[in-house]
């Protein structure tokens, strides 16, 4: 037991992924061998788990409400006036005198500064005519001096203060405000700068205390999003390059479905818009020679703010026919952990796996680890299917997680049955929930990171509700060269691994880059919609160590820019003007450059794709199929979002335009997002 | 800047385990903000970690005028907030609340760096920068916090 304190002080670090690489490890050799560490950590993971959701939920004031303030202080007052009648106060007083005389005898120099601060204060927050107009630091002292004050209770101005505080609350709503606010107003209104304005609406705008409304939750839930935070317009004179990694999960919108379809609309950090747009197939051109994929641009008035233009840039992947498809090294880590254990979860992964398998030829291989307590492995790769159908239909569930050696021992198997030319890859299905074992976030992603060296790509199949762990999946999948597929109904399963399966399991270009360099000339900002956690630094564009996403067989990734073009009067966020540089504009009419860089599957150099878009080019929405569809998509995005740059949005515009622009939709996925739309407009209408 | 407004006045409402205290906090934050602002602008400063510092700076302000006052409210509020130990909790909401309850039942310091981190997502680094103390403190400072929540919370029931 002894030697475990050193280790066990470490077990929270361990799990925010604050441990270096050999104290993780070192840990991690403990935890092994040590029952009661594990169960501590479980404890302890189980707690912050807990408290992070608590937290979440907890009601907090949203705005700093004005009317709020006086009636509070006041009533505080109040209380005050009547303690300082009571015994209990005055000996308190007593006991804080003698404290401050201890102190003051202690450390007299810092005393004696404190003391000077807090009389200058205490002066100017009752002499009025001393009271400097110009510096609103003062007046706010005016503000809060009275009640925090308790060594020094001035009874006239409490007694003042009380008949206030016995107006009724409801009065205040309509009263002007009382004196020391509005003096906090002129204060804030007179300074100059253009932070004055926000600052100012920010202090005195009127919301309800606890301004937020409660979601309602049904049953407890454990899911973990990671908080997504609207990218903002960048000047293109002074941030012309916008830097991001392709992005080919398509997680968030069968999430998101799967909300509306319980009725529910989603949490706004479930909803990354651009898993939404590239959740569907555009018609982009096809590929030509022997480029992996090709890029394709439209340009058009923007639909939710006609002060704007929607910039599209397309990248359709190279389609391969299944024939032609390298052979498949496949091994799947199942969680058949008893969080599994329901309709929606393992019988579900049960049945998609099926469907894969009969997809799969001769010359594949297959193999199946699982974990739950401890990991094993049920099937050892290969070839013959019935084998495998047979030990899909053995699995049940039972048991807690121990994902982290279950990734470990699926890397193995890979590694043992490697397939030179051929797609080696692991296929982890689970609802995400690794509860006990070496499953710190830090020391998993550092796994897997470690496991991309090897050529082994990961694909991410999220499964079920309630204990979804959408942030921990999206970032193993990121991390492992690999994709994230969230599996709500075998339809969705025969989407993901059947009809896309060249997507899913067949790279064919990785790190693939975005840098779009924008015109001053023609532009004046633009916003990327979405990709919000896969922005980029610009030097990482031409950095070939920077791991970026992959582009699947097939697969078409969409993204979407809002431009403010040049000379509109559209108020944008500036910096400083500089004083030693000047920028020279280039005379060009080209609104942008769309650079691309990527990497052959077995290479480590990059290549360089570039390709211009004019000015010209832009079109009315109508004329314009795929950005009309994409942008209807980007549209519902923002308003499930609650975005600030939603503009003029609305249910009904993004219905109109997706029903104009569904195409042939020969799968009805469009059909499906039109019906989506339509209840979420009447959930989000109802009270 | 009114971006980070919700989150300051969480954090402080975290912290200060009081509502109105928070927005008085994060009011002085935004003041200073704006009174400091040429200032700052020309020694150029990280926004999100400037805000997050001040607010800290005003909350233990606050908080030490605040503990003169307690001190003779202090008995009284231990013995008007007990926690209900009969039962156990039985729907979500009731084992959130029960969660909250035993988080405001640490230290102000410890609630803190469980916030910021839980809530604001903080590295260990930031949160050290955010309340002037070393990475090492912050560790050492939500490990005692998680240790302590979590063995309150597994006699209350909650966490096996």
């Amino acid at each position: 037991m002894k030697k475990c304190k050193p280790f066990e002080k470490q077990l929270v670090a361990y799990i925010h992924g604050e441990l270096s690489g050999t104290q993780a490890h070192a840990l991690e050799a403990h935890l092994q061998a040590c029952a009661a560490c594990r169960a501590e950590l479980a404890a302890r993971r189980a707690t912050l788990d807990l408290l992070g959701h608590a937290l979440e939920n907890a009601p907090a004031p949203e705005r700093i409400a004005a009317r709020h303030r006086l009636p509070v202080r006041a009533t505080r007052r109040e209380r005050l006036a009547e303690a300082w009648y009571s015994p209990q106060f005055r000996a308190g007083l007593v006991t804080a005198a003698a404290f401050s005389l201890f102190l003051f005898l202690s450390f007299s120099f810092v005393m004696v500064t404190v003391i000077q601060k807090e009389e200058k204060a205490f002066s100017a927050s009752f002499k009025t005519d001393d009271a400097d107009q110009a510096r609103p630091r003062l007046e706010a002292k005016k503000l809060q001096m009275p009640a925090g004050s308790a060594d020094a209770p001035q009874p006239k101005p409490q007694l003042r203060q009380r008949v206030v505080a016995k107006s009724p609350k409801s009065e205040f709503a309509e009263i002007p405000m009382p004196s020391p606010a509005p003096i906090l107003d002129a204060g804030m209104a007179a300074a100059s700068g253009a932070s004055a304005g926000a600052l100012g609406r920010g202090l005195l705008q009127q919301t309800d205390y606890f301004g937020v409304q409660k979601q309602a939750v049904p049953e407890f839930n454990t899911e973990q999003y990671d908080r997504i935070v609207d990218n903002t317009f960048k000047t293109a004179l002074e941030n012309p390059l916008s830097t991001f990694s392709i992005d080919v999960d398509r997680a968030a919108y069968a999430n998101v479905r799967r909300f509306l379809a319980n009725n529910q609309l989603p949490p706004p950090d479930a909803v990354r818009i651009e898993e939404m747009v590239n959740y569907f197939t555009y018609d982009y051109p096809q590929p030509q020679g022997g480029d992996p994929f090709i890029v394709s641009t439209e340009l058009a008035d923007c639909p939710w703010n006609p002060a704007y233009q929607l910039a599209l840039i397309g990248i359709q992947g190279v389609r391969i026919e299944t024939k032609n498809l390298p052979p498949n090294n496949l091994v799947f880590l199942l969680d058949v952990s008893g969080s599994m254990d329901s309709p929606d979860k393992l019988p579900l992964l049960k049945s998609a796996l099926r469907l894969l398998v009969n997809e799969l030829r001769p010359q594949d291989r297959v193999g199946i680890v699982v974990y739950a307590g401890a990991a094993g492995c049920v099937l050892e790769p290969t070839s013959d299917k019935t084998r495998v159908l047979e030990a899909i239909d053995r699995l049940s569930a039972g048991g807690s997680t121990a994902g982290g050696a279950g990734i470990e021992l699926a890397y193995k198997k890979a590694q043992e049955s490697f397939i030179k030319k051929g797609n080696n890859r692991v296929i982890l299905a689970t609802d995400g929930d690794f509860n006990v074992g070496v499953s710190s976030d830090g020391a998993l992603t550092r796994l897997v990171e470690e496991k991309r060296k090897s050529g082994i790509f990961l694909t991410v199949l999220g499964f079920g509700t309630g204990n979804l762990k959408d942030s921990r999946m999206e970032k193993l999948a990121d991390k492992g060269n690999g994709n994230y597929a969230y599996i709500d109904d075998i339809l969705e399963a025969k989407k993901v691994l059947v009809s896309e399966m060249g997507g899913t399991l067949v790279t064919i270009a990785k790190d693939v880059k975005v840098q779009v360099e924008f015109n001053p000339a023609q532009v004046k900002a633009y916003r990327l919609v979405g990709y919000e956690n896969r922005l980029l630094a610009k030097e990482d564009f031409n950095d070939d160590t920077k791991d970026a996403g992959e582009l699947g067989a097939g697969h078409t990734v969409t993204a979407l820019y809002e431009i403010i073009p040049a000379g509109s009067d559209e108020p944008v966020p500036v910096a400083g003007a500089l004083k030693y540089q000047r920028t020279k504009l280039n005379k060009s009419g080209e609104l942008m450059t769309v650079n691309l860089r990527y990497k052959q599957p077995n290479s480590d150099v990059s290549k360089l794709i570039s390709q211009a878009v004019s000015a010209d080019d832009c079109e009315s929405i109508e004329a314009t199929g795929n950005l009309r569809f994409a942008s209807s998509v980007a549209e519902f995005g923002l308003l499930l979002r609650g975005s600030e740059f939603k503009g003029s949005a609305s249910y009904g515009a993004v219905i109109e335009r997706a029903k104009e622009s569904k195409g042939a939709d020969s799968e009805g996925y469009r059909a499906e997002f039109i019906r989506l739309v339509e209840k979420a407009q009447l959930l989000d209408s109802a009270p | 800047m009114e971006h980070y407004q919700p989150a300051l006045l969480r954090y402080a409402a975290r912290v200060l385990n009081n509502a109105d205290a928070a927005q008085d906090v994060v009011q002085e934050t935004f003041i200073r903000l704006h009174s400091h602002w040429d200032e700052l602008a020309q020694r150029g400063f990280q926004l999100k970690g400037w805000l997050f510092r001040t607010t800290h700076n005003a909350a233990v302000d606050s908080i030490r005028k605040e503990s003169r006052r307690r001190l003779l409210h202090e008995r009284q509020s231990q013995e008007a907030e007990p926690f209900a130990q009969d039962g156990g909790p039985s729907g979500p909401d009731e084992r959130q609340d029960l969660v909250m309850r035993h988080l405001n039942a640490l230290k102000a310091k410890e609630r803190e760096v469980l916030v910021l981190r839980l809530q604001e997502g903080m590295s260990y680094q930031e949160i050290a920068a955010v309340i002037h103390k070393s990475e090492g403190y912050v560790g050492t400072l939500i490990h005692t916090a998680t240790k302590k929540l979590s063995q309150s919370l597994r006699q209350a029931g909650v966490v096996s």
